[in-house]
């Protein structure tokens, strides 16, 4: 069957100061019509530049400078990053929820505007039109009274209302896909629930795909139905949620999931992967993840940065030479 | 808001007694005396007799001790009298309304003129940025900020008034008399003026522009699919001419600075040309009442200003 | 960083050459006017005469004359106000009862056809010409005359006002000022102040005088715009049969050299009155005519002289300050050929200026000061008015030369205020600068008379006041020269004065302008001979 996104061996690289920086090296992944996605990661792995790569918005002094990303069928990286095709498919056909609630939406533009311009830009709806249906929308994302404050300032609104806004905006044009981008790591965690709660509820309704972006595996474990582990601009590992739950192989995977509060782990600490990132200007030719590996072994330092490899459980991938599942299963519990 | 523009109002009206206060008594404090110095002109000091030279003193209150005069020129002054010109021997309010409209002709002309091109040239160059035009931008308005009003002026006579002759070199027509001539004769003058405007405009333009534009919410819009257009024009200008309208303010009181050498050069009948000449007759009363206007103007404009900034971004209360 | 930096210098040079070179080979026609004009520059003489290429041709009629003068009044036709320049601003609409007569000869008839001095009986009496009208077309009469000298009276703007006792209307042309003293300054006074017409002034008030003017002369005031020009148009019904020759005169008030400079080679204007130095000396080389007056103003060094403790009441030193000085070598340096050095208070060509007293010689001045006690120098200060650019040039040269053989001077460069006050009317330090301009019994009065200006520094001692009150009885304007010149020997000989150089008094103008203004010493304009070349 084919995939309603699929993304082949992307690579953005950033022009630094300090050098060329790969942000993303060599990612692949994809998305099934109607279907819900994790992409999990620490802070600066390139998360969200992988997003920003779908939707050609690499601003300068990143380019995209290989792969592919076909959009049914079609490799929409070729198309021009401000022509027509793509704009249509901007907002369009794939929207995007930011991670900033608080400075994603213009400050000096009323909600109407805000939502109404991609009304009236993609379903060609004419300004009545388009405002109510905006209204609509803001109902269905639960803004109290949306009549009255749709004529409001963004900055009249909570950061949690603000999202909710958000993800109006994002589903505004019913799309293919929604890519919501660290959605709630802004917001408190009563509010987190309420808002993937929604933004569930909403893709289900509006038959959309959605890629939920975060650093927290907590997020997506209920959601999502395959998840993306990334680390320093790479995949290391991918599966089904209860494989990366029940069967994690990758040390990094090991260690999220050690850092996040889970039911069945209660009661004991939370351990939080030791050391930094790396600095993605000048990455070793070995694994990324070796510095902060507590499985490393002679081989890892002396081998290249392994591939991705196919192991036990559906579409379970994995980005490492040891085999965690024989080596340790104690570490997960 | 009416509460708070009656504020603004009222301490506008106490920076404008501290102006008055300044100014009146600082050009007390300089050595010289108007009346000499009017007198001299004349060639009147020896043919004039005391008495009639002391009734001078009289008449313009400069015999009394200088709180009285404080006191009288303040009294006078809310009646509406501007007071006696020393030189001019006419009274000044008479003597503004025939130099302010001048000035606010040219200056407000240069204003308007620096305005629109400077926004649109640091627009232009912000969303070319490091192409041609962005360094032609950038090299034209570090000139124009550079360069000398009065230098600028000379270059700008000498190539279109002596060489071209397309413009004329001095002078100014008023615009209901003629208003052609009127325009041409206004060329020169607004250029000079309006250069570093536009310079200093574009400047702060283009880096107000590349701010914005690296916003989040500019990448909300880019995000929607809407052309390049739409989100200059929607989601960046608007936040970029935010920080230009403080910037306008304070235009307003370099136009009067500016006009002081502009007015000189190019012989045109303004507050600045009264204002020298009054500087250096040390006609206290002409200068008293320039510097009044221009203190009402700038505090005017200002508020103009601060009330336009609640038009341009709704996150501003005026409370 | 250092890199783009120089990238934007070497644009922004290209950019300005650019802007040059466009302007250059838009259109290469300059004004170029004709002939023979370096010869009246570096004329050697000053004492009139350097016109004669007027007598070539033939006066033609019609054409504007566009002249640029540095600043207007601040009223044009009122008869008292509107400053220094209303007088040179009302040239081409204003007369007087008499003319001065070119070359500082004395006065001629102009609006009175003859006039009576008696010193006998005290009366002055000027007989008018008939058939006189004012531009409003109100006759000038007797009347008239006494109206303004009795307005010019009440605003106190008549000199010698106390030494009037009544004005006579004797019949409808004739009017007699009797007096109750005599000098004879007073004819030179009162005889060139300008006439207004009553009617127009009774009638409009004295507020629309400042804006317009009615007076007799060969234009009508068209439009006058405070700093901005006046215009003027031809007065068809002027007295001199067939003048004026011009249809319109603008003046145009351009307070930058520069500008005006521009004005004249764009050819904007024809004749330019204000050119400084440097302008007038590039304007020469430019091919533009070049007019100096026999008038001026010379420069002149001032010691306190009156102050018990001015080390100036030293003779010595002030021979001393003469002696100092290279006058030659200062002219040059800061008049670009048009200034020249003087040897007295008045210019060369002046009763009294032909005798030299004393000339450069460093050494003796530095022996002077030996002399007088001053062995190690001495600490003077010198006060001067501030010029272009916050400076004063010859005071910064004359400092220069007395530094040298042992003074120790400070300068003061004063404004405009103060130096009034401290020099022209008060108690200066040491030495000031000063720009005067004496070239009669009557401008002798102004400046260097015993109530003259100066009065708080400069001593005038007993001798010289008796000098002057003897003079002003003078009858015949060779015994007036006589006794000016004697006045000014003895000055010259106490070094009561210093004087430096003298500033000619000049024109510029395109070659085609034909007048002789200033062998009247810009005290009158015939503007009813001028008259312009096709
Ligand atoms: N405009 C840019 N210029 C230079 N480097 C950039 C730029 N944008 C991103 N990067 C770099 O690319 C890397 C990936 O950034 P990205 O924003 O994708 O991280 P992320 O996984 O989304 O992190 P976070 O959880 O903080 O959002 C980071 O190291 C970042 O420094
Ligand atoms: S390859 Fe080695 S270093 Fe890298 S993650 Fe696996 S075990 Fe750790
Ligand atoms: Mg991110």
């Amino acid at each position: 069957m084919e995939r309603l996104l699929e993304v082949k061996d992307l690579k953005t690289y950033f022009n630094t100061d300090d050098g060329l920086l790969k942000a993303v090296d060599g990612v692949s992944f994809y998305v099934d019509e109607q279907e819900i996605i994790g992409v999990v990661g620490e802070s600066g792995c390139g998360k969200t530049v992988t997003q920003l790569s779908v939707m050609q918005l690499i601003a300068r002094p990143g380019k995209i400078v290989g792969g592919e990303v076909i959009f049914e069928g079609r490799d929409i990286l070729k198309y021009k990053p401000h022509g027509e095709e793509m704009r249509a498919i901007r907002g369009g056909k794939i929207a995007m929820i930011f991670q900033e609630p608080m400075t994603s939406l213009n400050p000096v533009l009323t909600l109407n505007q805000q939502l109404s311009e991609s009304l009236m830009l993609h379903l060609k709806m004419n300004k009545e039109d388009a405002r109510k249906r905006a209204i609509e929308l803001l109902r269905l994302v639960g803004i109290p009274s949306p009549e009255a404050r749709i004529d409001d300032y963004p900055h009249q609104f909570s950061g949690g209302m603000r999202q909710r806004v958000m993800i109006a905006m994002g589903l505004s044009c019913n799309p293919k896909i929604l890519i919501a981008d660290e959605p709630t790591t802004a917001l408190d965690v009563t509010t987190q629930a309420q808002l993937l709660e929604l933004m569930t509820e909403m893709v289900e309704r509006f038959r959309s795909s959605l890629i939920i972006v975060t650093h927290n595996l907590g997020v997506v474990a209920r959601y999502a139905k395959r998840i993306y582990i990334m680390y320093a601009g790479k995949i290391v590992e991918e599966g089904t949620c209860k494989e990366i739950f029940k069967h994690p192989r990758h040390p990094y995977t090991i260690g999220l999931l050690n850092s996040v509060p889970r039911l069945d782990t209660v009661g004991k600490r939370l351990v939080p992967i030791e050391g930094l990132p790396p600095n993605l200007t000048n990455m070793p030719d070995y694994c990324a993840f070796l510095p902060r590996c507590p499985y490393k072994t002679e081989k890892c330092r002396t081998s290249p940065m392994p591939d991705l490899r196919d192991v036990p459980g559906e579409g379970h991938r994995v980005r490492c030479y040891v085999d965690i599942a024989e080596v340790d299963n104690v570490t997960v519990k | 808001m009416l509460s708070y523009i009656v504020r603004r109002l009222l301490w506008g009206l106490v920076i404008i007694w501290l102006v008055t206060l300044i100014v009146f008594f600082v050009i007390r404090l300089l050595p010289g005396d108007p009346l000499l110095i009017y007198l001299a002109q004349n060639q009147d000091i020896n043919s004039m007799p005391r008495e009639q030279i002391d009734a001078l003193y009289r008449e313009y209150g400069l015999d009394k001790p200088i709180l009285v005069q404080y006191a009288n020129w303040v009294f006078n002054l809310l009646r509406g009298d501007l007071g006696l010109s020393i030189t001019y021997r006419q009274n000044v309010g008479k003597l503004m309304l025939e130099r302010l409209p001048v000035t606010l002709h040219v200056g407000m002309t240069g204003f308007i003129v620096s305005l629109v091109p400077g926004v649109l040239v640091g627009l232009i160059a912000a969303m070319r940025r490091a192409s041609w035009i962005d360094n032609v931008v950038t090299i034209i308005s570090y000139t124009g900020i550079a360069i000398p009003v009065f230098w600028l002026a000379y270059i700008l006579i000498y190539v279109f008034g002596l060489r071209l002759k397309w413009l004329p070199i001095a002078g100014y027509v008023s615009p209901f008399e003629d208003f052609w001539l009127s325009t041409k004769h206004l060329i020169m003058p607004v250029i000079c003026i309006s250069l570093p405007g536009i310079a200093a405009t574009a400047r702060q333009m283009r880096s107000s522009v590349l701010e914005i534009a690296s916003q989040d919410y500019v990448r909300t819009a880019w995000s929607k699919g809407l052309a390049e257009k739409a989100v200059v024009c929607r989601h960046i200008l608007k936040n970029s001419l935010i920080p230009i309208i403080t910037l306008l303010g304070m235009r307003i009181g370099f136009i009067f600075g500016g006009s002081v050498i502009v007015e000189n050069i190019f012989a045109i009948p303004g507050m600045g040309r009264l204002l020298v000449g009054s500087i250096f007759a040390q006609d206290y009363v002409v200068i008293q009442a320039n510097a009044l206007i221009m203190a009402v103007i700038i505090i005017l404009s200002n508020l103009l200003v601060d009330i336009s900034y609640g038009w341009f971004d709704p996150r501003i209360r005026y409370d | 960083m250092s890199k783009k930096k120089y990238v934007w210098l070497v644009c922004m040079f290209l950019i300005m050459i650019a802007l040059l070179v466009a302007g250059c080979s838009g259109n290469n026609k300059e004004t170029t006017p004709n002939n023979e004009n370096e010869k009246d520059l570096n004329l050697p003489g000053n004492n009139g005469s350097n016109n004669e290429e007027i007598t070539a041709d033939e006066p033609v009629y019609g054409g504007t004359l566009r002249v640029i003068v540095a600043s207007g009044p601040t009223a044009i036709g009122h008869p008292t106000e509107g400053g220094v320049a209303r007088i040179a601003a009302g040239f081409p609409g204003v007369e007087s009862l008499l003319g001065l007569m070119d070359d500082n000869q004395g006065l001629e008839p102009l609006l009175a056809e003859s006039w009576l001095e008696d010193p006998d009986n005290m009366t002055i009496t000027f007989k008018l010409r008939e058939g006189v009208k004012f531009h409003d077309g109100s006759e000038l009469t007797a009347e008239v005359v006494k109206w303004n000298f009795e307005f010019f009276k009440s605003k106190s703007r008549l000199r010698y006002v106390d030494y009037l006792d009544e004005i006579e209307v004797k019949d409808k042309y004739t009017v007699v000022f009797h007096l109750n003293n005599w000098v004879n300054l007073i004819l030179g006074e009162w005889s060139v102040m300008g006439l207004y017409s009553q009617k127009a002034i009774e009638e409009n008030g004295e507020d629309w005088a400042y804006t317009h003017l009615v007076g007799t002369g060969p234009f009508k005031l068209e439009k006058f715009t405070r700093d901005v020009g006046a215009n003027w148009i031809k007065n068809e019904d002027y007295w001199q049969e067939g003048q004026p020759y011009l249809d319109r005169v603008e003046y145009y008030y351009i307070p930058e050299q520069s500008t005006a400079s521009m004005m004249m080679e764009a050819g904007e204007a024809d004749i330019w009155t204000a050119a400084d130095a440097l302008n007038t000396s590039r304007l020469a080389e430019k091919g533009f005519v070049v007019q100096k007056s026999w008038a001026g103003q010379e420069t002149v060094i001032i010691p306190n002289t009156l102050d018990p403790n001015s080390p100036f009441q030293d003779k010595r030193l002030r021979e001393a300050v003469e002696y100092a000085l290279d006058k030659q070598a200062l002219a040059a340096a800061l008049g670009y050929g048009l200034f020249e050095p003087i040897d007295t208070i008045v210019s060369r060509g002046m009763p009294g200026g032909d005798k030299q007293f004393r000339s450069y010689d460093p050494e003796k001045a530095r022996q002077l000061l030996q002399e007088a006690g001053y062995t190690d120098g001495l600490p003077i200060s010198i006060i001067a008015q501030v010029g272009s650019g916050g400076r004063n040039e010859i005071a910064e040269a004359v400092a220069g030369y007395l530094n040298e053989v042992g003074f120790k001077v400070e300068l003061d460069i004063a404004d405009a205020g103060r130096f009034l006050e401290e020099v022209w009317n008060g108690n200066w330090k040491d030495l000031a600068v000063a720009v005067t301009a004496t070239t009669n019994l009557a401008s002798m009065h102004i400046w260097w008379g015993p109530q003259g200006i100066f009065v708080g520094g400069l001593r005038r001692p007993d001798e010289f006041v008796d000098m002057f009150r003897a003079s002003l009885q003078l009858r015949t304007k060779a015994e007036q020269d006589q006794a000016m010149a004697e006045m000014v020997h003895f000055i010259a000989e106490e070094a009561l004065v210093i004087p430096v150089y003298h500033e000619p008094v000049r024109l510029i103008h395109n070659g085609k302008v034909h007048t002789d203004y200033l062998r009247q010493g810009q005290g009158r304009w015939k503007f009813n001979e001028v008259w312009i070349e096709k």
